[in-house]
């Protein structure tokens, strides 16, 4: 228990700002607090601007998978994939977000949310949602009755927003029967069509949908999530705490497992 | 069959559509060998040109044959266990014998290999064997 790597940094450099040059990774022993409340520091060359956002719902990240849009288009002998995540990435940003710091004085504006520069939004939302399958090699000749998934992720929280990298998030998982196996498969082919061979459209449906309702049905117990400053423990406290990226992307992972492995 | 029809709704309930994929899936499949061994022979750089001049090309959006690689998985857990389907899967999967019992039909299997073969034909295409006697 306990053996994830957790790496520090002062802050995430954003796409559209300068890279923040003393972004030193260290080591630290903390878990990644889910409920305090999530703040994103993004510095430019002479200013630095903080982000500081409401606790993303079930509901939020629901909306967020939904409004991706992934497509396979066909004109002609021409064969194109669109994945546009951006619009869902602001939409998620300004439906949570609380306050900003660092552009003046905000009070005479409409609406000051669209008023933030788009390349700042884009870059925060990239920060919201930065979790992934971790790097290190899965071990998958070792048989369990429990299947172990290990995220890494960007998460920052507390006022300062300091981003912290948390490497080997442990999420372990029962085995998922046929049934949800069948529920898995069917829900992602289910896509929908249109047009014809010469010019149609194939519009994939978002499976991290079906796979956050999966997580909640498997999931056993997790590893490096704190709530309440203590360690996240009992399968009803996981399914009601659990951030929904970090759902899709751990049930996911479970759905790929066995991918590494060929025949000789 | 009818290419130049314009659907719009979810792969899964066009049955027409679906029989279209079903066939030249099964179309595909049995090129396949032959044309995988022709690929493996032909210099990298030309092997995209070989692919596309040797496999029938598909006449459908990607997401008939997405539908129809899932029935084709439901179809082969079913000979291990029982599995609730949804009304969806049922028809499609016995669209999914229908054609393929015409595909077989067309095709007859090589009593050597086991492998189609065209209907006519007096060699297997796969272990040279002969058919038919």
């Amino acid at each position: 228990m306990a053996k994830n790597k957790r790496t520090e940094g002062t802050a995430i450099a954003a796409p559209a700002l300068p890279a923040d040059s003393s972004q030193n990774i260290a080591p630290v022993t903390a878990m990644l607090p889910l409920d305090v409340p999530r703040t994103i520091t993004l510095k430019g060359a002479q200013k630095t601007f903080s982000y500081h956002f409401r606790r993303i719902t079930a509901a939020d990240w629901q909306a967020f998978f939904a409004a991706i849009v992934h497509q396979t288009l066909q004109r002609g002998p021409v064969r194109e994939t669109v994945y546009e995540s951006e619009t869902a990435q602001i939409e998620l940003v300004e439906k949570a977000l609380k306050t900003v710091e660092g552009y003046g004085d905000l009070s005479g504006l409409k609406n000051w949310k669209t008023a933030l520069p788009l390349t700042h939004r884009l870059s925060v939302g990239v920060v919201l949602r930065n979790v992934g399958e971790s790097s290190r090699p899965r071990e998958t000749a070792q048989l369990a009755d429990l299947v172990t998934i290990e995220l890494d992720a960007f998460w920052s929280a507390g006022d300062k927003g300091k981003a912290t990298l948390y490497s080997g998030l442990v999420h372990r998982f029962r085995q998922p029967s046929i049934a949800q196996l069948r529920h898995f498969n069917f829900e992602s082919a289910r896509v929908r069509v249109e047009g014809t061979a010469e010019s149609g459209i194939t519009t994939y449906p978002a499976r991290q949908l079906v796979a956050m309702r999966i997580y909640d049905e498997l999931i056993e117990e997790v590893d490096g999530y704190s709530v309440d400053g203590k360690p996240l423990v009992g399968i009803e406290n996981i399914q009601r705490e659990m951030d929904g990226a970090h759902k899709a992307e751990a049930a996911l992972a479970l759905f790929s497992q066995g991918d590494a492995v060929r025949v000789q | 069959m009818d290419a130049i029809r314009h659907f719009k709704g979810s792969a899964a309930c066009d049955l027409k559509g679906l029989r279209t994929a079903a066939q030249e899936f099964f179309e595909e499949g049995y090129a396949s060998s032959e044309a995988n061994r022709t690929i493996a022979a032909t210099p990298p750089e030309h092997q995209a040109e070989a692919r596309k001049a040797l496999l029938p090309q598909r006449t459908l959006p990607d997401g008939y044959y997405i539908w129809i690689a899932h029935l084709i998985w439901v179809e082969r857990v079913l000979e291990i266990v029982r599995l609730d389907l949804a009304a969806v899967e049922v028809e499609g999967l016995l669209m999914l014998k229908q054609e393929r019992s015409r595909f077989q039909s067309a095709h007859p299997a090589c009593p050597h290999c086991g492998m189609p073969n065209e209907m006519h034909a007096l060699v297997c295409r796969e272990c040279m064997g002969e058919i038919g006697k």
